[in-house]
């Protein structure tokens, strides 16, 4: 199961020792006229921690994610990744933060016209790695989710828990020190589900900090991860389950 | 793991273009035709100009009239006397009526019997290299002897082919520009609709830390590849009509006033080469600049 994490709650004076992996600082994220997707949102993500951010649909998990994935940038506030102010980043070094982060999309955004290989080394054929230096990683990855079968076939062939297993290879080819997954059981069987939560669970167990965003309360609690739940556009940080659905 | 992943073959990383790609490489294909033929064109007019002048420069045709007892043939052997104690003039011979005929016929349109003056025959003349004679000093040793000859300098005619040949050739090398211009436009739109299209893909990788400049390499590589194919089809098509041009083109018809050799044909070989070096730089910039104001 997840590691515990550091008591993390809004507000809260980070001590803990490297920098947090993720820092918001009252951040904020507005869109045209909407009075606030995210409202003065504040929490860290110490390194090696499992989170769960949960929230009705359409509260802004997704975005939340972007942020930090820097997919987008926010209206106000300040992030921090890795120690790093995300604002500060220059145009050549937001490419070389971005590799340290993994993200499984909520709709996968496999690649069709490509097979499963092609697909989940992506992220070191980006970075440039020589295919020599990633295939046997690659293959040892996609055997881990239950891929290494069909590694020349086409995502088209795929179930939609296999689409997601080979979302979550993606991710991690790319070595990442943080994993955001955003609703990575959404679609697929309760067993399929319970299996990519075991995935992220051990991948945490090997260092990696994980966020990962769902709507599903039964994932949530069956993960025993704190919970970060978001609500009117801020995030509250509740150390159980329990708490977020009272 | 064996190494088969390390020898599989890396596919391309955007979708397919489907049609979108053929009509590029169809646009490309039409203007690399009209490059082709351009440069061909322009390497034959060069060409062909060289050889008119080569034929030209250093020599002088002289027409002398025999009158009173004297005949045209001892007019003309005086006058090729009298010639090469000019300084400067290293040959001077006598041309038969036929080879006359021929001359006038290739220089002077409508043929030699209008123009004929009976009793006249003509001298071919060779400067000396490096101090060639003038036309004037010929025609005053020869009106010192009482000939009554007329000069042609030939190399007076030499100036305005020069002209024509340096306007050939810049109307070639213009419209090339405008060819490059144009291959660059069309690579550039299509990378900007190729980015449109897949602008989803654009944003993945990004998220996986790809650089611009590596999403921009992807939409240069295959405008290159696509203005490769393209123009290479153009070319050969240009060599095919410039080769058509050479067979079909008969002694008195157009090869005789541009003479196209075979070997002209290899200046539309570098079109395909030129043109996906083109729109391949194109791409990547037009890429590059979408990307940095799309994302």
């Amino acid at each position: 199961m997840p590691t515990s994490p550091q008591a993390l709650s809004a507000d809260t004076e980070i001590r803990a020792q490297p920098a947090p992996a993720v820092r918001f600082d009252a951040v904020s994220l507005r869109r045209g006229d909407d009075p606030g997707i995210l409202r003065g949102v504040s929490f860290a993500l110490a390194p090696g921690s499992f989170h769960v951010l949960t929230g009705a649909a359409g509260c802004g998990k997704t975005a939340l994610l972007g942020l930090i994935s820097l997919a987008q940038a926010q209206s106000a506030g300040r992030i921090q990744l890795f120690g790093r102010d995300a604002s500060a980043l220059g145009r050549e070094e937001r490419p070389l933060l971005r590799r340290r982060i993994g993200v499984v999309f909520q709709d996968d955004r496999l690649l069709d016209h490509l097979s499963i290989f092609d697909n989940a080394a992506l992220a070191p054929r980006v970075q440039g790695r020589r295919p020599a230096d990633y295939g046997d990683e690659v293959a040892e990855i996609l055997a881990w989710v239950g891929l290494g079968g069909a590694r020349d076939a086409m995502p088209g062939a795929l179930s939609p828990g296999y689409r997601r297993r080979l979302a979550i290879a993606r991710a991690v080819a790319g070595r990442p020190e943080l994993l955001l997954a955003d609703e990575p059981t959404a679609g697929v069987d309760a067993a399929s589900g319970q299996r990519i939560l075991r995935l992220l669970a051990q991948l945490n167990g090997a260092g990696t900090t994980v966020l990962m965003a769902t709507r599903d309360r039964g994932l949530a609690a069956s993960s025993g991860a704190p919970v970060l739940h978001l609500r009117d556009g801020r995030v509250a940080a509740i150390e159980a389950f329990e708490r977020a659905a009272s | 793991m064996s190494g088969r992943a390390t020898r599989r073959r890396l596919c391309a990383l955007l979708p397919p273009t489907g049609g979108r790609g053929a009509v590029t490489a169809s646009a490309i294909g039409a203007i690399a035709f009209a490059a082709g033929l351009g440069a061909i064109g322009g390497l034959a007019a060069g060409r062909a100009a060289d050889g008119w002048r080569a034929r030209l420069d250093g020599s002088a045709t002289v027409a002398v009239r025999a009158f009173g007892l004297e005949s045209p043939e001892a007019a003309q052997a005086r006058t090729a006397e009298t010639l090469l104690g000019v300084r400067g003039v290293s040959a001077a011979r006598a041309l038969d009526p036929a080879a006359a005929d021929d001359l006038v016929a290739r220089l002077i349109a409508g043929g030699p019997a209008s123009i004929r003056t009976p009793g006249a025959r003509l001298l071919g003349v060779t400067f000396t290299p490096g101090s060639p004679s003038t036309a004037t000093d010929m025609a005053r040793a020869l009106r010192a002897e009482g000939l009554d000859a007329s000069v042609d300098d030939h190399g007076l005619k030499t100036s305005p082919l020069i002209h024509a040949a340096a306007v050939a050739i810049l109307s070639a090398a213009a419209l090339g520009a405008l060819i490059a211009i144009a291959i660059g436009a069309v690579a550039a739109m299509a990378a900007r609709q190729g980015l449109a299209q897949a602008r989803d893909l654009a944003r993945l990788l990004r998220t996986l830390g790809a650089t611009d400049g590596f999403i921009a390499g992807l939409f240069q590589a295959r405008s290159g590849r696509l203005a490769a194919w393209g123009a290479s089809a153009g070319a050969i098509a240009a060599m095919l009509a410039a080769a058509a041009w050479r067979v079909f083109g008969g002694d008195k018809g157009v090869t005789a006033l541009a003479p196209l050799g075979w070997a002209d044909l290899a200046a539309a070989a570098p079109v395909p080469l030129v043109a996906a070096l083109i729109a391949a730089g194109a791409a990547r910039s037009a890429a590059r600049a979408a990307l940095e104001r799309a994302m």
